[in-house]
């Protein structure tokens, strides 16, 4: 990982030895890096933090407002609907992203926030306003912190405590001017002065002897505080957002046409599993169909050419055979009244009326033979007495 | 857009689907007549193997079977001395086609014609036997159908059926 920090000139950091560029130099290979650029202006604002989207909108139309050039800004949220909002020149983090590409920046904060994280690392007491003078060789860097809010950072040439101590004052004047109402109660007027430089310590502290004065033993600071940033914030350019916008339009888009894809895919799996059972079905119908119908025209030939033997075979049925049968078999007392021979195929009867003869008695009929089996009822027909035989044949 | 995308295809998928319940109930219908005419071709089949077993003759044609049949009731008549009288077996018109009085039979594409055979004058028994030799004979050598023989006031009343196609 690589620490950078962009002001006049560049310091990058790999953790370990920290090196100075100008800006025209070549970087060297970066794989990861974490940001922090000085130039960064700053503005407290409220807004309501329920509404992340109108949030967002609302801070960033009122640091339109206050600063007119175009920038990309940030906010992180200080208080019940107030935000520090900080803004970067839109050119500014271009030319840094052209640097060091976007996708392999991991961070990339306001200078001051990296300090903060240093601050906060290192245990200070941020209850107070304190001055924090960061001496990065010939230049000097000021920034004024009442707790998590920040100043913008002030670059000051010049090397001595006497020369500087105004300047200190001023940002503490005009940071406490542009808090206003946003300033935290516990701010009195007092504050304390933070330095990497031991020796402007106690130049300072023997210049004003009744300030606060406290010595922070770290070369790069902002480099150092890049380490301990909480969650990773990251200016980005309004191409770089419009093409992750595209992205994930187009990644919802690419759902949505999954989605819909895979709904018509079932629909149509659906209909083919269907179609396809219809057809086969319906082949299979039409097979037995075709059967049927080849079945029908073979029987109708059939027919034709077997009715005659058909025929044949069932008039084996000798009417004058059963009739001499039954009327042999009867006493000679009976005499037959009349007869009916009836049914069709296989199956045949033989029914009669038989009377006793006049003067006759009416003799028991002989079970025997085709008899044998025969029903035999009483009857009266015509107020005469008679018998009915039934003959299954 | 997506939103649109999604609407059509929920569309799309309800038509398919719509269809698709369609064509499902359609195929239930199909596999049930399939099933219904399958086993009608299960008994057709046997039909058919059953009716292998009956000797092939030309088939004679129904005015040939009824000249033929009338020509044996004729024969009859003169040889036996039974007079049968021939009447159809419904109420015939005058100079009416007797075409119009087919029937259809257990066999396919074999016509029926529904036929009386009036027998009368009988005083005993032993005629009464002669007689139903002679129909018994005429059955026989006719494609003729005898379906009920009976008695009435004295006279014998034959019906049956002339087959032919």
């Amino acid at each position: 990982m690589n620490y950078l920090l962009f002001n006049n000139e560049i310091f990058i950091s790999d953790g370990q030895v920290t090196r100075t560029m100008g800006k025209g130099e070549n970087l060297g290979p970066i794989e990861k890096a974490c940001l922090c650029c000085v130039d960064v202006d700053v503005m407290i604002a409220s807004a309501p933090q329920d509404y992340l989207d109108k949030k967002d909108s609302i801070l960033a139309q009122k640091f339109a407002a206050v600063y007119s050039d175009e920038y990309i800004t940030l906010n992180e949220r200080i208080d019940n609907n107030i935000f520090q909002v900080f803004g970067i020149k839109a050119e500014k983090v271009k030319e840094i992203y052209s640097l060091v590409p976007s996708s392999k920046v991991d961070a990339f904060v306001p200078y001051a926030i990296a300090v903060r994280s240093l601050l906060i690392n290192r245990k200070t007491d941020m209850a107070g306003l304190i001055v924090f003078v960061d001496d990065s060789g010939h230049e000097k860097l000021i920034t004024v912190f009442d707790g998590l809010k920040f100043s913008r950072t002030r670059t000051i040439y010049t090397g001595n405590a006497e020369d500087i101590l105004p300047d200190i004052k001023r940002s503490h004047i005009d940071f406490n001017k542009k808090l206003g109402e946003f300033a935290s109660k516990s701010v009195t007027g007092d504050f304390a002065v933070i330095t990497n430089n031991r020796q402007m310590a106690e130049d300072i502290k023997l210049s004003e002897p009744g300030l606060a004065v406290e010595f922070l033993d770290c070369r790069h600071p902002a480099l150092e505080g890049l380490k301990f940033i909480g969650p990773p914030i990251k200016y980005r350019i309004h191409e770089e957002i419009i093409l992750e916008r595209k992205k994930e339009e187009m990644r919802s888009r690419f759902m949505y046409l999954i989605v819909s894809i895979s709904i018509c895919l079932a629909g149509i799996l659906f209909f083919g599993f269907n179609q396809i059972t219809y057809s086969c079905a319906s082949r299979d119908f039409d097979g037995e169909k075709l059967k049927n119908s080849r079945l029908k025209d073979a029987l109708n030939t059939i027919d034709q050419y077997i009715y005659q033997d058909s025929l044949r075979r069932s008039k084996d049925l000798n009417y004058s055979s059963v009739f001499f049968e039954v009327s042999g078999l009867l006493p000679s007392t009976y005499e037959i009244s009349s007869f009916k021979f009836t049914g069709n195929g296989w199956h045949r009867v033989f029914e009669t009326y038989i009377f006793a003869q006049d003067d006759q008695f009416y003799d028991e009929i002989p079970r025997a033979k085709i008899l044998k089996n025969a029903e035999i009822k009483d009857f009266f027909i015509k107020n005469r007495p008679g018998k009915y035989l039934k003959v299954d044949l | 857009m997506n939103k649109i995308m999604l609407v059509i295809a929920f569309g799309i998928a309800v038509i398919l689907v719509n269809s698709g319940l369609t064509l499902s109930s359609r195929t239930m219908d199909i596999k049930k007549q399939k099933n219904e005419i399958m086993s009608e071709n299960s008994a057709l089949s046997g039909e058919v193997d059953q009716k292998q077993r009956f000797k092939k003759n030309v088939p004679k044609s129904i005015s040939n079977a009824f000249t033929f049949f009338v020509n044996e009731t004729k024969m009859f008549e003169t040889y036996s001395g039974t007079q049968m009288d021939i009447a159809f077996g419904v109420q015939a018109k005058e100079n009416e086609n007797i075409e119009d009085y087919y029937v259809a039979t257990g066999f396919r594409n074999v016509k029926g014609l529904p036929l009386t055979i009036n027998v009368e004058k009988f005083s005993n028994e032993t005629d009464m036997a002669e007689v139903l030799n002679d129909i018994y004979l005429l059955e026989n050598r006719t494609d003729f159908k005898v379906s009920e023989i009976s008695t009435e006031n004295n006279a014998l009343i034959v019906k049956g059926e002339l087959y032919g196609i």
